[in-house]
């Protein structure tokens, strides 16, 4: 009797590492990993389909349903898309770019943490979780004081932002930065040298640059290959150009160099927020264009034209003019693309999102086979996927 | 300092120099569009990614989208970065028959591969060449295309 030469094992989709719903089928030869075929869709729920019955503003809570390891991320870059489509990008506020950019840079800082702590809880080493959520708990309070939302923010608006920041966040923010300095040669101190995580992560999972080119990896994925592909510095959006910053980038492409990477960009991020609110103006944060930006909220409850603006905005949308855009900004994951087609009217007739988890989990095909099934944990971890983000 | 807007016009000559017999439309933020034609569509992504001027060396994407109302309603966007231009790029084109068929990229290119199968599995057009064409996020015997303009978008119509 002919009797299989491998294994087949079901990796998920109801799996501690897997990160939400992933199935992974393992073909096994003995302990080694023959080939992996992830499996999606456990959690796809149109969010395209959607897009295309609401308003460009009734979208905004639905792409904190993408990654929502990093809502604030995805807000932005889809209301800095919506901006592009209706050419009003230059009339955003300079206090609410900055601003923008000092939110974008926390979320990045918030999702670091996350992939963090899970990242090294599954590996083993279960400490480090809970001193990085520690530190994201600090975050999440800061976006709880300006929006009363601690992970589903929905705080941009196409247009600027739906409300200043409160008395006394700055000074908060400040106080965030200055702790949170020391933070990560804390993290450092717990991983880096730990004999351990090395054995768990140097030379697991290799991708040379060529695999990023070949793959279409993006994000710290990338940049742990030596491949500087970070759109903050390749194609500047949102005032980045502005900013003083440096992108790390690995040599080795292993979950190693990775993880190197993502504690320096967590210290980049905090220069970035360090120069937002420094240089953080006075101002308005809603864009003065009337026909899509809703007017200030002070003026609602006195002006009838205000009232009736905001009303027929609420109420049906604007009408966007035709066009269609593509435009791509930076999440902590890697390159998050919003493709706008508008044929006028008050709902897009395709948005498509360009995720990139789902980019980034396809490389798992590449990194498996020939490793051991336990490094099955560290490469799914080292991807740093959102299931959300990947089925849509 | 060149401005993105000056960036994009270098970049649409060149293309144009590149393709003299393909049209080169814009995006709405003047983001040059190639529009190929099904024979020379695999060509241009192989030029735009080894021509050595351009480097389009990233696939960031691809994904169809269905225009009703035209002869040849469903279409295909492929988007390249190229990291040494700091520039983004779109190729688009159009699938024939029924089912609507275009050619495969994920053939010479892995990363087009699961982008290929979702653009299949939402809307039903077939990558000739593909090694591996199924559904990615829908149950395998669905025997609906829901990205495609019938399919109803709030509840059944």
């Amino acid at each position: 009797m002919d009797r299989p030469r491998y294994l087949t094992l079901n990796m998920g989709p109801q799996h501690p590492s897997t990160h939400g719903v992933l199935r992974v089928i393992l073909e096994l030869d003995g302990e080694r990993v023959v080939s992996a075929k992830p499996v999606l869709g456990y959690l796809h729920r149109g969010i395209e389909k959607l897009a295309e019955n609401m308003t460009y503003h009734q979208f905004i809570p639905l792409t904190d349903r993408l990654d929502y390891t990093a809502c604030m991320s995805c807000n932005l870059g889809y209301t800095w898309a919506v901006e592009r489509l209706l050419g009003i990008e230059d009339r955003i506020p300079e206090r609410a770019a900055v601003i923008r950019v000092i939110m974008a840079e926390l979320s990045r800082i918030g999702a670091h943490l996350i992939w963090l702590g899970s990242h090294a809880g599954d590996i083993g080493a279960v400490t480090v979780f809970i001193y990085a959520f520690r530190e994201r708990e600090f975050i999440y309070e800061l976006f709880e004081a300006v929006c009363g939302q601690r992970m589903t923010v929905s705080y941009p608006r196409i247009g600027g932002l739906s409300a200043d920041l409160p008395d006394g966040w700055v000074e908060k923010c400040r106080e965030f930065c200055q702790v949170f300095a020391t933070k990560v040669d804390e993290y450092e101190k717990l991983l880096t040298k730990n004999r351990v995580w090395i054995g768990r992560t140097k030379g697991v999972g290799v991708l040379t640059a060529d695999d990023v080119f070949e793959w279409g990896v993006s994000g710290p994925m990338a940049r742990g290959s030596g491949v500087g592909y970070d759109l903050r510095k390749v194609i500047p959006y949102g005032g980045y150009e502005t900013y003083d910053f440096d992108i790390p980038v690995g040599q080795n492409g292993d979950s190693y160099d990775r993880y190197l990477v993502r504690m320096y960009e967590m210290r980049q991020s905090l220069r970035l927020i360090e120069q937002g609110l420094a240089r953080l103006p006075a101002g308005p944060v809603m864009a003065d264009a009337p026909h899509f930006a809703p007017p200030p909220k002070a003026e609602i409850g006195v002006r009838i034209e205000a009232l009736i603006h905001h009303f027929l905005l609420a109420a049906e949308g604007f009408d966007a003019p035709p066009g269609e855009i593509y435009a791509a900004s930076e999440a902590p994951k890697g390159e998050l693309g919003f493709h706008l087609i508008s044929e006028g009217g008050h709902k897009p007739a395709r948005c498509a999102m360009r995720v990139p988890s789902f980019s980034n989990l396809q490389s798992l095909v590449k990194m498996a086979p020939g490793r051991f099934l336990a490094d099955m944990v560290t490469l799914i971890g080292t991807i740093d996927i959102c299931l959300a983000d990947i089925d849509k | 300092m060149t401005t993105p807007a000056e960036k994009k016009a270098a970049l649409t000559a060149k293309l144009r120099e590149l393709f003299p017999e393909l049209t080169i439309a814009a995006h709405t933020d003047g983001l040059p569009v190639v529009l190929a034609t099904r024979e020379r569509y695999v060509e241009a992504v192989k030029a735009l990614r080894a021509e050595p001027s351009l480097r389009f060396t990233i696939l960031s994407h691809l994904c169809g989208v269905h225009h009703p109302h035209d002869p040849e309603p469903f279409e295909v966007v492929v988007r390249l970065t190229s990291l040494t231009l700091g520039a983004q790029v779109a190729v688009k084109v159009r699938a024939a028959g029924e089912p609507p068929t275009v050619p495969s990229l994920a053939a010479f290119w892995r990363a087009a591969n699961w982008h290929e199968r979702e653009t299949f599995d939402m809307f039903g057009i077939r990558f000739d060449g593909h090694p591996d064409l199924r559904r990615i996020f829908l149950e395998d015997d669905a025997d609906f295309f829901p990205l495609r303009k019938e399919f109803p978008l709030d509840g059944e119509e």
